[in-house]
């Protein structure tokens, strides 16, 4: 478990130490697999230079015995509690500070955006209406210039036609079946 | 720890009070400054604090303190070698300059039958672990004083087993030479 995060000098850690005053040290810490301690324990009653050393091994580990262990001072937690209070509020109002920022930051862009939105909506709106105008004016213009191709002859004779003062001529015209000069001249 | 995580802070005090020895004893041995272990102490408190949130019950609390310990440690001791300008060890042309162990083993050696008084012995051994290196004197107080298996040691150095075994057993090789005189 411990290997998925060695440090780079591990390699050259390893490759250093006697193998034998390996096994002999992980023997003493009690850390070899029981076969290989049953191993080590045979050796030692056999080798009397191995039995030397690992007495030796283990009388300068028992002098690290006499090193102080000092104790925190009487203060230590109240000071440690007191800093870490200090950094909690602290931080609490870096916090508190950091959300006011981000209001502030973000503030201005809804606005921005809510009168992007005010201004798409409002030329949407004069788009579609002047699009609708148009469209009106160009249907009206359409049936007026049809009007006026259907009466182009009219038009065409009214120079002649206003001369004709009132229905009843046209009447009378019509009745005699004898076409009059300007009904000759229109035809 | 979990109860830290959750916000409470009577948990968070009888943490404190339960690693602020182990914690000031790891870092003495480490830097040999009584107010400079305290501030490393307090201030490996202080990372716990701040990443309690993420803390994952994975491991045992004392591993992932200790592993915060020694990464505070070893920050503590790039950042104090790079500020450095003189360095330390024995000045040019200072030939009064010996190393106190030394000393002691010359003083020894004119008086055979002299037994070196318990004040003695401890400089002569804080000496002797003074000169592992930093890794070698990282794994040795892991091991000795908070009585850590290898795979704990590792877990916290950052190191596989075989490589824990291999640093120690150096380490132990060092401590063994430079004391076996005392014995």
């Amino acid at each position: 478990m411990a290997d998925q995060h060695k440090n780079p000098e591990a390699n050259e850690i390893e490759g250093t130490a006697d193998p034998q005053t390996t096994e002999l040290i992980a023997y003493l810490d009690g850390e070899l697999p029981e076969q290989d301690a049953e191993r080590v324990e045979q050796l030692l009653l056999t080798n009397s230079l191995l039995r030397r050393n690992a007495e030796s091994f283990d009388r300068t580990w028992q002098l690290l015995n006499s090193l102080e262990e000092p104790r925190a001072s009487g203060q230590f937690t109240q000071k440690t509690l007191a800093s870490i209070s200090a950094v909690a509020a602290e931080s609490d109002a870096d916090r508190a500070r950091d959300q006011r920022w981000s209001v502030k930051r973000h503030l201005p862009w809804s606005l921005i955006a809510r009168g992007l939105i005010w201004c798409l909506a409002g030329f949407f709106a004069c788009a579609t209406g002047l699009l609708l105008s148009r469209m009106a004016r160009s249907e009206r213009t359409a049936l007026t210039d049809a009007q006026i191709l259907k009466d182009l002859d009219l038009y065409l004779q009214y120079p002649k036609l206003w001369r004709i003062p009132d229905v009843e001529f046209l009447k009378e015209v019509s009745d005699n079946a004898k076409p009059s000069p300007v009904a000759q001249e229109t035809r | 720890m979990l109860k830290v995580s959750a916000g409470d802070s009577v948990a968070f005090e009888q943490l404190v009070m339960r690693y602020q020895d182990r914690l000031v004893g790891f870092f003495f041995h480490l830097v040999q400054d009584r107010s400079a272990c305290e501030d490393l102490a307090q201030e490996t408190f202080l990372r716990v604090y701040k990443s309690r949130e993420r803390y994952e019950p994975t491991a045992r609390f004392s591993t992932w303190l200790f592993r915060i310990a020694h990464n505070l440690a070893s920050n503590q001791k790039r950042g104090a070698s790079r500020r450095r300008e003189i360095p330390l060890g024995s000045p040019a042309g200072d030939d009064d300059f010996r190393p106190q162990h030394q000393f002691l083993a010359d003083k020894s050696a004119l008086m055979p039958t002299r037994q070196l008084d318990s004040r003695e012995i401890r400089d002569v051994v804080r000496n002797a672990v003074e000169e592992l290196t930093e890794g070698q004197r990282t794994a040795v107080i892991l091991h000795k004083f908070e009585e850590m298996s290898y795979e704990e040691i590792g877990e916290i150095m950052g190191l596989g087993i075989v490589a824990v075994k291999s640093l120690l057993s150096r380490a132990r090789g060092k401590l063994k030479e430079s004391l076996e005189k005392f014995l």
